[in-house]
């Protein structure tokens, strides 16, 4: 594989010299490369107006990508790639072995860079430089882009550009790119670069110095045992030294930073977690309060509308489907919206801020202690909104095995799609209730499913780092970035991102999926069906009239109830749930949940959505809508017990907390482990291991009377 | 009348039921082409790293 990847990349090299000599007018090639967190992605995201995520913390590009950026006004358009953040260009992981193919054209459809802007972070200088002194020796013109000088200036760092300038012998430009000021200067500084060859001669060393090959693929320093390499090594960290010495004097170079400060005590091995827990309550709680009111106001809303659907449309069965199965799906998943807008406010002010980095500090000792490697608390960290961009993160781990394990649990990590189906449980049978007086046990339940999937991972983790998986775990240090007020134009992007992924995805794959299970509960229709739906509509279309209802005795309610029920059970999806039923009757679980929780593997919030359908197709028409969670709580089995009960849906929820039951995750693991086996024994695990933990909930709680 | 509304309505139905399954389809579609195996390395997607080690 690797040899067919360079046999292409020197046929596109060919391809690539004999187009060499380029109009420097006509469009370029710019590669923005830069250490973690060193401000690339918001420089990215300025430069070309586009909207990559942006994080205060290492690592939100694992992947290049790639925007135009209008140099000066509409002549000069240049492609600009978002590199991964590196610490150098050695290729011992994923992401590097990506940047390094980038710089030296070995990618299909993109040529070597014309340009590189190396982003520098001011507060981190000599660490930063390391990776400029690598990026030099690639001979393409280079510009730094300093950024955090403002920091760096509170920092009490003062840092002479234009001595930096001469040093490096490349332009410097200092940026803010969220306010977007040297971003002229930048395109102008970058555009001569190009225009002048002596830029790509540039080079912190003296050729005599080495004798290493710079052509080739090589050309980076690679980590060996090498005397010759190692001698290389020292000289770039003397170079930087001496950089760093000439160009930044500290002011007061005995002044800790507030920064550390505060580390001291949230970073702390008790008080640490004690905060952290604390805020997460503190999240979670006025998760709960504050999106009340916005979601009894978009329940009411749907109900409303499907009541107007159902008085204003003639009776039949696309009546049925829009009320029942797409009103019904759709809205059930989309009155969960304003808890997902608060989760997602909450989480990024805590990442802009710079904690979630303090509390993946706090859970690395824990995750260092099984032997994960350090550097999974940012896919683990990622997989809390979403597994797919945290199993993507895994490409910052070097080690294949290590980069294996943590994609192994990374799905553990409660994600977004969870919250809808907690929340539903936990507003059906515990809201309202507290304990010690103050606290909501709705936040209690919720903290504790985030805090059984970080257990369950951890676990699985030692397992699998023990036995499949055996490797020493290597050295890592963390990098904890300045705290910071939060960008509130960042924050609200991406709340307002996520939030429309969530509306995106009710209307296309919830509302494709919703009319499947919708058709799946109605049909086959019975002859005793079709006379019951004439009997319906007769009775129906005299409720219009507001006799009809009142007139109606309990007798033809229940028996058209019973007949609708029969209907449920007789249908396919009815059949298929009654198929399940004996497997998932030890959990609590009757047929109905069954179908949900087949529906579920599609994708998670389906769960909410299906039940929803259910309790709406299994009910008499001519009955007014219900709120989903009167419909859960009034739900029977069919030997009339309730089929619901506390129990039950704390069972639920530890099922979806263990659960793999994302196909976009699915295909993600497969795609980025390249196996089946690993992809095949993770949902095999996963699922065997939610359903062993929910067997466990459900028959411990009932052995202890609940 | 009611007879004409249910055969006109189911009518629509099947066709909304249809898009839906033919749109489902095409996701499992998306799917099946994420899980299949890349023709080579030179895209980043990652599938390198296991011929790499």
């Amino acid at each position: 594989m690797i040899q067919n990847s360079t046999d292409v990349a020197e046929k596109k090299r060919t391809t690539d010299n004999k187009t060499a000599n380029r109009n420097p007018q006509a469009t370029i090639n710019v590669a923005l490369a830069g250490n973690p967190n060193a401000g690339k992605t918001t420089l990215f995201n300025a430069l070309t107006g586009l909207r990559q995520k942006v994080a205060n913390y290492p690592g939100v590009t694992v992947e290049r990508k790639e925007g135009f950026w209008r140099l000066d006004g509409s002549e000069n358009a240049a492609r600009l790639i978002d590199l991964p953040g590196l610490y150098s260009l050695d290729a011992t992981s994923l992401d590097e072995q990506i940047a390094r193919d980038v710089l030296t054209g070995k990618l299909q459809n993109l040529h070597k860079p014309d340009a590189i802007i190396a982003v520098v972070d001011a507060t981190n200088l000599e660490r930063n430089l390391y990776l400029v002194t690598q990026l030099l020796e690639y001979k393409i013109p280079i510009v730094i882009a300093l950024t955090m000088v403002d920091v760096a200036e509170k920092q009490s760092l003062a840092i002479n550009t234009k001595k930096l300038s001469e040093l490096l012998q490349i332009p410097v430009v200092e940026v803010r790119a969220a306010q977007k000021k040297g971003i002229d200067e930048l395109a102008e500084k970058v555009l001569r670069a190009i225009e002048d060859p002596k830029n790509k001669e540039n080079n912190w060393f003296s050729e005599s110095d080495t004798s290493t090959n710079l052509d080739e693929s090589f050309i980076h320093l690679s980590l060996q045992d090498n005397t010759e390499i190692n001698k290389k090594i020292f000289a770039r960290y003397n170079f930087i030294s001496d950089v760093y010495q000439e160009s930044v004097k500290p002011k007061q170079s005995d002044e800790r930073g507030s920064s550390e400060k505060i580390d001291r005590v949230l970073t702390h091995k008790f008080f640490g977690l004690i905060i952290l827990i604390a805020i997460l309550l503190l999240v979670f709680q006025t998760i709960f309060s504050w999106a009340n009111l916005p979601m009894d106001l978009l329940e009411q809303g749907f109900g409303a509308l499907g009541d107007f659907v159902r008085t204003s449309m003639p009776e039949g069965i696309l009546t049925d489907l829009m009320v029942d199965g797409v009103i019904a799906g759709v809205g059930g998943v989309l009155v969960f919206l304003p808890q997902i807008l608060l989760l997602f406010l909450f989480l990024s002010i805590l990442e802009d801020t710079g904690y979630m980095s303090r509390a993946a500090f706090l859970l690395d000792r824990l995750m260092r202690g099984v032997g994960l490697h350090g550097k999974a608390f940012l896919p683990l960290l990622s997989s809390f909104a979403c597994a797919i961009p945290g199993i993507m993160a895994t490409r910052t781990i070097e080690s294949p095995k290590d980069r294996l394990a943590t994609i192994m649990i990374a799905p553990f990590m409660s994600c977004s799609a969870r919250l809808p189906v907690y929340t539903l449980m936990i507003a059906t049978f515990f809201a309202g209730k507290t304990i010690f007086g103050f606290l909501s046990l709705g936040a209690v339940l919720i903290l504790a499913m985030y805090a059984l999937g970080i257990v369950v991972a951890i676990i699985v983790g030692w397992v699998l780092k023990r036995t499949l998986l055996k490797s020493p775990p290597p050295p890592f240090v963390m990098e904890l970035p300045p705290y910071r007020m939060p960008n509130f134009k960042a924050v609200f992007f991406n709340v307002f991102q996520r939030a429309g992924m969530f509306v995106k995805r009710a209307g296309t794959v919830i509302l494709a999926i919703s009319i499947i299970l919708w058709a799946l509960t109605y049909f086959p229709r019975s002859n005793q069906q079709s006379a019951i739906n004439n009997q319906q509509s007769e009775i129906a279309s005299d409720s219009k009239q507001q006799i009809a209802n009142e007139n109606q005795s309990p007798k033809t309610e229940d028996r058209l109830d019973d007949e609708a029920s029969a209907q449920l059970k007789n249908s396919y999806a009815g059949k298929l749930g009654h198929f399940i039923e004996p497997v998932i009757q030890p959990l609590g679980f009757d047929w109905k949940i069954g179908v949900a929780l087949i529906a579920s593997f599609a994708a998670r919030e389906v769960l909410v959505s299906t039940l929803s359908i259910i309790y709406s197709v299994g009910k008499d028409a001519d009955a007014e809508n219900e709120s989903l969670i009167q419909a859960v709580r009034d739900a029977k089995k069919d030997d009339g017990t309730p089929a619901w009960t506390p129990l039950t849906a704390l069972t639920l929820m530890v099922f979806f907390v263990l659960a793999m039951q994302c196909m976009s995750t699915v295909a993600v693991v497969r795609r980025e482990t390249n196996s089946w086996a690993w992809t095949l024994f993770m949902v095999g695990y996963m699922t065997a291991l939610a359903y062993f933990a929910a067997f466990l909930t459900y028959q411990g709680g009932r052995l202890l009377g609940f | 009348m009611i007879n004409e509304n249910m055969n006109f309505q189911t009518i629509i139905v099947a066709i909304i039921i249809l898009l839906a399954l033919l749109y489902a389809g095409k996701i499992i579609l998306g799917k099946v082409k994420a899980f299949s195996l890349k023709s080579s390395c030179s895209s980043d997607c990652g599938c390198a790293v296991r011929d790499k080690r």
